[in-house]
């Protein structure tokens, strides 16, 4: 019940709070609205309790944002990407059915919206709520099983981004996705790359 | 200003990630036994000691009533104040009975410790005792007074009190997961007689205990594994999926085979949970089963659960289905047509005393499903005419009826 609480809380009240937490872009002079779309990849280092057979909990991921810029300082767009979680794999398992090959990976579609709010010059936060994909495939013991759910999830973020040109941002990006099925979460960093697809 | 709001913002998401998660105790003496140099209770005297004791001090912890009945060597003790109960090993020396176990509420985590001693007299049975809060040293004065013995009816009545996946809910609480061979001792200390376990079917046909259509952390834990249940084999399963409480799934046959061996359970309902077609399988290990109850001249009944038309009508094409014992959930018709021996509606349909009494003219027996309502566990045992309660609290149920 707590958690359900901690969850709703979450979910709903810390975006409220950055919502507040936006004022007027209008007194910082900057012009306008931007649509940028902003591509990360990285590494992740996936946090779950699994301990059992040696399980890889690093792996590469790749995301994409578009992001809607209006003249305030909070932020609003759509993120997905993909981000393998964990693999598992081993040669000689044994067993009490004897040795065996064992191919175990899970990984997330995240499917989120996305609110991010500037806090300073370069700074942004980001805050996500939606859910992910998760794709699991096991294969050992002669039979592959490959399936997909749905999961609710959430991230929070933290980002550095430095203007190389008009269009182009190039930085840095620190996240935390959490996927409510499974109970684990993800850590990303990863290199931030921002085209300004739009300005009006 | 914004600093402030997003540093409260991040103290806040902080202070609500911390882990939330209900600790359950498992209490656990820390001095020594007091059951060290007693011996085995003479048979005679168990059953003398059981039966309705009055709650003379205690502050009300445990109620007004309890009810004392032996399961399986151990002492239980059950009362209706949210669910309590004790499990108790006793040992005797010099004419004094001694008990120690735990106490414990079924409807939440309050736990504890207790000792008890008697001194069994020619007019009376008095048990003094102390008892305490987890794992606190037991420190506050507890007395039930023997009021009554368990009534005729209770004595002669064949009652079925049946345990929901393998035990009920008290699983939560007694660190045994759900449908796993480890919460099956518990079920006979919760004073149930016979267990219902939830039946899936591997992709190679092996029969095992599971609820859920997929692997999931309601009833697993720490499994790299994902999915539908019934699309891996049971080496997959048994290799990599671990229950609740870090047991194995079991097998429908090792689970038959345990409580055969290893409990003195008399019923078992079958609960088909699977999408597949079981029927053939799990008929052949209940034959099986039974044939060796039979031989061990062991008093076991094992039913299959016919829970739905789709259930019923894959039933009604086996081979000699009529002689096939199995309990139906579905109307009287149905229940005739699968000549199943037991019909098994759902509790809020009421107490149906004269559907209970035709089915009780053919000769069948009639059970419902699930009740943990305290008032309307009363009432069914009290005014019904059912045979036998499915519950997820067993501790209530047995209070009830040996309350009689």
């Amino acid at each position: 019940m707590l958690n359900k609480l901690k969850k709703t809380f979450l979910l709903i009240i810390v975006p409220i709070i950055f919502l507040f937490n936006s004022e007027c872009r209008g007194q910082v002079n900057e012009p306008l609205y931007n649509v940028c779309l902003e591509l990360g990849s990285g590494l992740t280092r996936y946090v779950t309790s699994i301990t059992r057979l040696g399980v890889n909990k690093y792996s590469f991921n790749a995301t994409a944002r578009i992001m809607w810029q209006p003249e305030h300082l909070l932020s609003v767009g759509f993120e997905t990407g993909y981000m393998p979680l964990y693999s598992i794999q081993v040669d000689d398992y044994q067993s009490a059915f004897g040795t065996a090959e064992v191919d175990l990976s899970l990984s997330a579609i995240p499917i989120m919206m996305t609110f991010g709010m500037k806090v300073y010059e370069n700074v942004k936060v980001y805050g996500g709520v939606g859910g992910a994909i998760l794709n699991s495939s096991a294969d050992f013991f002669e039979n592959k099983v490959i399936s997909s759910s749905w999961t609710n999830a959430y991230a929070l973020g933290i980002s550095y981004n430095y203007k190389l040109n008009k269009k182009i941002n190039l930085g840095g990006e620190f996240k935390w996705y959490n996927f409510s099925k499974i109970e684990d979460s993800a850590l990303l960093l990863q290199i931030i790359f921002t085209y300004n697809l739009v300005t009006y | 200003m914004i600093k402030n709001k997003l540093l409260i913002s991040f103290l806040i998401l902080i202070i609500f990630a911390c882990d939330f998660e209900v600790d359950i105790v498992d209490p656990q003496f820390s001095d020594e036994s007091i059951l060290i140099g007693t011996s085995e209770i003479p048979k005679e005297t168990k059953s003398e000691i059981e039966g309705v004791y009055s709650v003379i001090s205690a502050d009300k912890k445990f109620g007004d009533e309890l009810v004392l009945k032996w399961n399986n060597g151990k002492l239980s003790v059950f009362g209706s104040k949210l669910g309590v109960y004790f499990i108790l090993d006793g040992g005797i020396k010099d004419s004094t009975l001694f008990f120690e176990g735990i106490w414990r509420y079924a409807l939440n985590t309050e736990t504890g410790l207790i000792r008890i001693q008697s001194t069994i007299t020619s007019n009376s049975i008095k048990l003094n005792g102390l008892y305490g809060d987890e794992n606190d040293s037991p420190d506050t004065e507890l007395e039930l007074t023997f009021e009554r013995p368990f009534s005729e009816h209770v004595l002669e009545n064949d009652y079925f009190i049946i345990a929901h996946r393998g035990g009920g809910r008290n699983s939560d609480y007694v660190g045994a997961s759900e449908n796993s061979l480890e919460i099956l001792p518990f079920a006979e200390l919760f004073g149930a007689n016979g267990v219902e376990i939830d039946i899936k079917l591997s992709k190679d046909n092996i029969p095992f205990l599971y609820h859920d259509e997929t692997i999931n952390l309601r009833v697993t834990s720490d499994s790299p594994i994902w999915g539908d249940i019934e699309d891996f084999t049971f080496k997959q399963l048994s290799e990599f999926v671990i229950l609740k409480n870090g047991e194995r799934i079991p097998t429908l046959e090792e689970t038959l085979n345990f409580i055969l061996d290893e409990t003195e359970l008399k019923f078992v309902w079958l609960d088909m949970k699977s999408e597949k077609n079981t029927m053939p399988a799990v008929i052949s290990i209940q034959q099986e089963i039974l044939n060796k109850a039979n031989d061990l001249g062991r008093d076991l009944e094992i039913f299959i659960g016919l829970p739905s038309e789709e259930k019923r009508d894959i039933f009604l094409e086996q081979n000699d289905f009529e002689n096939i014992t199995s309990l139906c959930e579905l109307s009287i018709e149905d229940t005739r047509k699968t000549n199943s021996k037991i019909w098994a509606p759902r509790w809020t349909l009421g107490t149906q005393s004269n559907l209970v009494d035709i089915i009780h003219s053919e000769d069948r027996r009639a059970f419902t499903w699930t009740l943990d309502q305290a008032d309307a566990i009363s009432e069914f045992i009290n005014v019904s005419k059912f045979d036998g309660i499915l519950t997820n609290y067993p501790t209530i149920v047995s209070y009830y009826y040996y309350a009689q």
